[in-house]
C-alpha cells in the first residue's frame, strides 16, 4: 500500500493554489455577497485547463488521471476558492461534459466539449424534480419521439447552472411507463423554443453557483441530441456518482485545509486573557477535530480515484460511504471554524461563516445521507 | 499511489488466520493469572510461526506497516482479551531492545530469541502517578553506585506485571531518558495486587515499586538526550491501540449485523427497520473511514513523513472515539441480549476506552495536533 503522490502531481496542486490564490480568491467576496455567479473566474478556470483537466486532449483537455484531477479539485477549495465557483465546475465539468465525452457521439463531442472545456460555453446537467429528488426513478418530464424529433414536457428543479447554462444534458423519460430504465439522457440547448430557465434560487450558501428550475413545454429537439442510446440514461447518471463522490467532494477537503490554516494563523494571534487563544486547550481540541476530518476524508475521495484509474467498476458501497461522511461529519469541523474565530467567525469577513453555510449542502447534495445510508445498508 | 496489498502481503495474512484457526479467545473473566500467561505464551508460539511480529522488531523485515496493521487487526480480531498484552510483551519489547541496544550487548540476543520463541512475558512500565509524561518528567530513578545501576521509583498501570519475566522500565538517568531492563526475580521489585478493570479483564495489570533494584550496565538502554525514544515508543503503541480499536469495531459490527439478520420483531427481521440498518450503515463508515487513515498514518511512519506524528495521533483519535461509538450503537441493537455480559460487543464496548487512555490518550494526542499547526512563542 502505498499513499505517495507523484513529483508531478505534487507540483500541479501547487500550481492550482497559486493560480487561484492570484486568479480567484481576490474576487470571492464581491461575488458571495452579491450572490452572483463568477463568469470571469470561470473562464480563467478554463484558459487554466481546470474545466477539462481529465478529458481529451484532442477536444483541450488535458488528459489527466482521475487522481490528479481530483487533486486540482482539493487545490481549489485549499487556496480559499468558494463551494460555488468549484460546485459550478463540479456539475459542468463532470455531471454534463463527462457524460457528453463518455456517452455521446463523435458529433456531439465535436460540437461541446471544446467549448466546455475552455468555459466559453457553461453545462448543466438537470436530473432532479420538485418531486422527484432521492426517488429519481419517479421523474415526470417526458421525451416523447414524432418522426426525427423529441418533445420535452416537465421541469427541473435545484439544477446547478441552470440560469446560466448554454447546454443543458437533461434526463427525461423516453418510457413513462418504467421506472430506472425508462429513461434517456439529452443536450438542449439554451434558446431553445419550449426550454426556459427559472430565475435564480436563492440559497443558503454556495451563493455564488446559479440553481433553479428549468422548465420544458412541447421543447423540441433534434433526435442527434440524444445521448447514447434511449433507455440508457440512469445508468449514465449513475456512472457520474464516481465523480460525485471525488472531485465534486474534493474542493470541500480542500477548503478545510483552508479553513484549518486561517483557525491557526487567527489562534496564534489572537490574545485573550494576555495569551493568544491557542494556547487554551479548548482551541487546540478544535483544531484537531478539523485535522482529523481533513485526513480521514482525504484517504477516502483518494481511494475512491485511484479505484476509478485502476479501471476497476465503481463500488458504490465504498462511494456511499465517502459521502455519508463528508456530508454528514462536516458538519462539526466547520462550526468549529466559525467558533474559533468568535464574533469574527460570524461575520462574513473571515471566511468562515461562508464555509459553514456551504457545508450544509453536504449531507444533501448529490444524493442525501440518508439515501447513503439506505445504499450502505442495502449493500453491506 | 496503490490501495491493494501485495501478494506477499496477503499469504502473511492468509498463515496468521492459519496459526489462529483452532485458537478460542478467554470468554469470561479469568482470575488465575497462570492460566492467562499460559494462553499469553501459546498465542506468541503461534504468531511466531508466522512473520508476524517481524514489523518493529526486525530491521530487515520487508513486511509493510500497513500490512501490520491489517495483519494485527486479524490477530486482535481472534485474540481480543489479551492482545495489548501481547503486542507490549513482543513487539514493543522487541522493538526497544531490537533498536535501542547496541549489537555488542550480550542480552540483545539472548532476550531476542526468547521474546521470539514464546518463552518468556515481558512488560512495559511508563506510566508514573501524573499519567501525564509530557508535563511530568519521570520520577523513577537510577543512579550509578560502583559500577551498577540502582533504580528506584514506581510505576502504575503496568500491563503484564504480574506475570512478566522481564521489565523494560522507563525512568531518568544522568537527567535523561533511559530504560532499565529488571528481571522480575529482582530483590527490589515488589509486584502489587492486580487490578480489577472495566476492560480488557484478562490482562493482569498491576503497580510496581522499585525498591534500590541492582542492575549491571548491560541492561540499561540509554540513556538518551530528548525524548525520541519514548515518542517512537508511544507511536507504535498507538498504532498497536488503532488495530485494536479496528478489530472491536468490525467484530462488534459483525455481531449486530448477524443479531438484526435473524433477530424478528413485527414479523420481520429488525434490519429491516430503518432505524437498524441506518445504525450499521453508520457503524460500517466510522469502520471503513479508521481503516484507511490508519493505513494511511502506518505508512506515513514508515516513509518518515513530516506529518507522521500528526497523523499518528490523528488515526489514534479517531480509533479511539470510533470504537466506542461503533460497540455502543452494537450493544444497542442487541439490545437487551448486548447489556447482559458475555458477547463481544459488551467486551468492546468496555474494552474501548482503554484505547481512549492508554498510548498517548486522546486529550493529549489532540493537543499534540492542535500544536502541530500553532506558530505560539
Amino acid at each position: 500500500m502505498d499513499f505517495t503522490l507523484t513529483k508531478e502531481q505534487t507540483m500541479f496542486k501547487k500550481e492550482v493554489i497559486k493560480f487561484a490564490k492570484k486568479e480567484i480568491v481576490p474576487r470571492r467576496d464581491e461575488f458571495e455577497l452579491k450572490s452572483e455567479f463568477d463568469f470571469e473566474s470561470f473562464k480563467k478556470l478554463g484558459d487554466f485547463g481546470i474545466l477539462g483537466l481529465h478529458l481529451p486532449e484532442k477536444y483541450g483537455g488535458g488528459e489527466a488521471d482521475v487522481v490528479t484531477t481530483v487533486l486540482a479539485s482539493e487545490a481549489l477549495g485549499e487556496a480559499g476558492v468558494d463551494g460555488g465557483l468549484t460546485l459550478a465546475l463540479g456539475a459542468h465539468t463532470f455531471l454534463c461534459a463527462d457524460t457528453i465525452y463518455c456517452h455521446g457521439t463523435e458529433e456531439q463531442k465535436e460540437k461541446y466539449l471544446s467549448g466546455l472545456i475552455k468555459g466559453d460555453i457553461i453545462g448543466c446537467m438537470g436530473l432532479t424534480e420538485p418531486d422527484a429528488g432521492s426517488d429519481v426513478a419517479s421523474m415526470k418530464t417526458t421525451a416523447e419521439k414524432k418522426g426525427n424529433k423529441y418533445y420535452l414536457n416537465g421541469s427541473k428543479i435545484f439544477i446547478t447552472n441552470g440560469p446560466i447554462a448554454d447546454i443543458a444534458l437533461i434526463y427525461a423519460k423516453t418510457d413513462p411507463s418504467k421506472q430506472h430504465e425508462g429513461i434517456s439522457a439529452f443536450i438542449v440547448e439554451k434558446g431553445t423554443k419550449g426550454f426556459t430557465a427559472g430565475a435564480p434560487l436563492k440559497k443558503m450558501g454556495v451563493k455564488t453557483s446559479q440553481t433553479s428550475e428549468l422548465f420544458f413545454t412541447n421543447c423540441e429537439i433534434p433526435q442527434e441530441n440524444l445521448v447514447g442510446i434511449e433507455q440508457m440514461g440512469f445508468l449514465m447518471a449513475m456512472q457520474t456518482v464516481e465523480w460525485d463522490r471525488s472531485a465534486l467532494m474534493a474542493p470541500f477537503i480542500g477548503g478545510m485545509t483552508y479553513a484549518l490554516t486561517q483557525c491557526s494563523d487567527y489562534a496564534s494571534k489572537r490574545y485573550q486573557f494576555g495569551k493568544p487563544i491557542g494556547h487554551y486547550q479548548a482551541t487546540k481540541h478544535k483544531l484537531a477535530d478539523m485535522k482529523i476530518f481533513i485526513e480521514a476524508a482525504r484517504c477516502l475521495v483518494y481511494r475512491i480515484a485511484w479505484c476509478k484509474d485502476q479501471g476497476r467498476p465503481l463500488n458504490h458501497l465504498e462511494a456511499a460511504i465517502a459521502k455519508l461522511y463528508l456530508g454528514d461529519w462536516s458538519l462539526s469541523p466547520t462550526n468549529n471554524a466559525m467558533l474559533i474565530h468568535g464574533g469574527y467567525g460570524y461575520c462574513h469577513e473571515y471566511g468562515m461563516e461562508m464555509m459553514f453555510r456551504d457545508s450544509r449542502l453536504a449531507p444533501i447534495g448529490g444524493g442525501t445521507s440518508d439515501i447513503q445510508k439506505k445504499i450502505i445498508s442495502k449493500l453491506m | 499511489m496503490d490501495f491493494d496489498f501485495n501478494e506477499k502481503e496477503k499469504l502473511l495474512f492468509s498463515d496468521i488466520n492459519n496459526v489462529l484457526k483452532d485458537y478460542s479467545d478467554f470468554q469470561d473473566k479469568e482470575s488465575d493469572i497462570l492460566v492467562i500467561r499460559s494462553k499469553m505464551l501459546d498465542l506468541i508460539k503461534r504468531l511466531s510461526k508466522t512473520d508476524y511480529f517481524k514489523p518493529a522488531i526486525d530491521n530487515n523485515s520487508d513486511i509493510s506497516l500497513t500490512s501490520c496493521i491489517a495483519a494485527m487487526e486479524i490477530a486482535a480480531a481472534k485474540a481480543m482479551s489479551i492482545f495489548p498484552a501481547i503486542e507490549l510483551s513482543v513487539r514493543l519489547f522487541g522493538y526497544l531492545i531490537s533498536n535501542y541496544t547496541d549489537n555488542t550487548n550480550p542480552i540483545k540476543n539472548d532476550l531476542l530469541n526468547k521474546i521470539n520463541s514464546g518463552d518468556i512475558i515481558c512488560s512495559i512500565a511508563v506510566s508514573e502517578d501524573s499519567m501525564n509524561i509530557v508535563n511530568d518528567p519521570f520520577k523513577t530513578n537510577a543512579i550509578i553506585e560502583n559500577d551498577n545501576i540502582i533504580v528506584s521509583g514506581l510505576k502504575n498501570y503496568v500491563v503484564n506485571a504480574p506475570i512478566a519475566d522481564y521489565f523494560a522500565v522507563f525512568g531518568q538517568m544522568e537527567e535523561k531518558i533511559a530504560i532499565f531492563i529488571i528481571k522480575k526475580d529482582n530483590p527490589g521489585l515488589t509486584i502489587n495486587k492486580r487490578f480489577n478493570t472495566i476492560g480488557y479483564e484478562n490482562m493482569a495489570i498491576s503497580k510496581i515499586d522499585f525498591n534500590r533494584c541492582q542492575i549491571s550496565k548491560n541492561y540499561v538502554i540509554g540513556p538518551f538526550a530528548g525524548t525520541e525514544i519514548l515518542d517512537k515508543f508511544r507511536m507504535w503503541e498507538n498504532l498497536i491501540l488503532s488495530a485494536s480499536s479496528l478489530a472491536m469495531m468490525q467484530t462488534s459490527f459483525e455481531e449486530a449485523k448477524e443479531f438484526s439478520n435473524v433477530h424478528r420483531t413485527g414479523n420481520k427481521p429488525i434490519i429491516a427497520y430503518q432505524e437498524i440498518a441506518f445504525m450499521l450503515a453508520e457503524m460500517l463508515t466510522l469502520i471503513q473511514t479508521a481503516r484507511l487513515l490508519t493505513y494511511r498514518a502506518a505508512w506515513m511512519m514508515e516513509t518518515n513523513n513530516k506529518e507522521m506524528n500528526v497523523l499518528n495521533h490523528c488515526a489514534k483519535v479517531f480509533n479511539a472515539e470510533a470504537s466506542e461509538k461503533v460497540a455502543s450503537m452494537a450493544v444497542q441493537i442487541l439490545s437487551g441480549k448486548g447489556f447482559i455480559s458475555g458477547n463481544k460487543s459488551e467486551s468492546a464496548f468496555r474494552n474501548s476506552k482503554y484505547c481512549h487512555i492508554a498510548g498517548t490518550s486522546t486529550e493529549i494526542s489532540r493537543i499534540k495536533i492542535g500544536d502541530s499547526f500553532l506558530r505560539l512563542k
